[in-house]
């Protein structure tokens, strides 16, 4: 299973009735689950590293739930693909995957900070460009 | 940068379309009813709005040593997360699994 993390962008003004709107975009390789998860949060939600836990987390929650409906369980290996931020990258984030191996939830977690934005020639920094013309 | 039409390239550009149609997107649910209508054949799985989040840095601040860096360099770009097997807590390693640090996690 693998979970490729990136965040966009949207709607930031200083207008007076517009709302600082963050989507965050997850791409899911793992069988039944495979597709794009969209979770959004606005100005009222405080970002940080509690905004990315609680996004895996819900990832974590919706592939099972969906793997479960076809009769699958979550596989024991995990690998998450981050934004190589400070949100993402931070002692709360590995305590937060590590917590998944003391909890037994997987045998076996491997993360990746590669997703430099404009520096790797691969599909994800293909994404910025269209989404910078949002903010 | 944007051309190589690969399906995220293509994914995004779709969802970039209705934004620039409408002139005024009235709450985060507007936007995610355009999310979500975006694409014709492929949607978004989940489209869902995060209304609250718990606090995970005070619940795990007992647990993460309190003079463990991890800037710069210190966390390598890829790591690996595994159960000990003798010590039976979790370590840390880099990806050349040259000398394992202990990662403070107490079990709970």
């Amino acid at each position: 299973m693998v979970f490729v993390i990136f965040l966009f962008l949207l709607f930031h003004s200083n207008g007076a009735f517009c709302r600082n709107c963050r989507t965050c975009g997850v791409e899911v390789d793992c069988a039944f689950a495979t597709g794009l998860y969209l979770y959004h949060t606005d100005e009222t939600v405080a970002g940080g590293a509690n905004v990315m836990i609680e996004i895996c987390r819900q990832v974590l929650d919706d592939v099972s739930r969906i793997l479960a409906h076809q009769g699958k369980k979550l596989p024991n290996s995990i690998s998450f693909s981050f934004d190589n931020s400070g949100e993402n990258k931070n002692k709360f984030m590995i305590c937060f995957q590590s917590h998944l191996v003391l909890a037994d939830k997987f045998l076996d977690i491997s993360v990746r900070f590669e997703l430099s934005n404009n520096y790797l020639h691969m599909h994800f920094e293909i994404i910025f460009p269209n989404l910078r013309l949002f903010s | 940068m944007g051309h190589t039409h690969n399906h995220l390239d293509q994914e995004f550009s779709v969802l970039s379309r209705p934004i620039f149609k409408a002139e005024f997107i009235a709450s985060p649910d507007a936007l995610l009813k355009l999310y979500s209508t975006a694409h014709k054949d492929v949607r978004p799985l989940i489209n869902r709005q995060i209304h609250a989040v718990a606090d995970y840095t005070q619940y795990y601040a007992p647990f993460v040593h309190g003079k463990l860096k991890l800037v710069n360099n210190i966390i390598p770009l890829i790591l690996h997360i595994r159960r000990h097997t003798l010590w039976g807590s979790t370590s840390m390693g880099d990806h050349q699994s040259v000398g394992y640090a202990r990662f403070s996690v107490r079990h709970v």
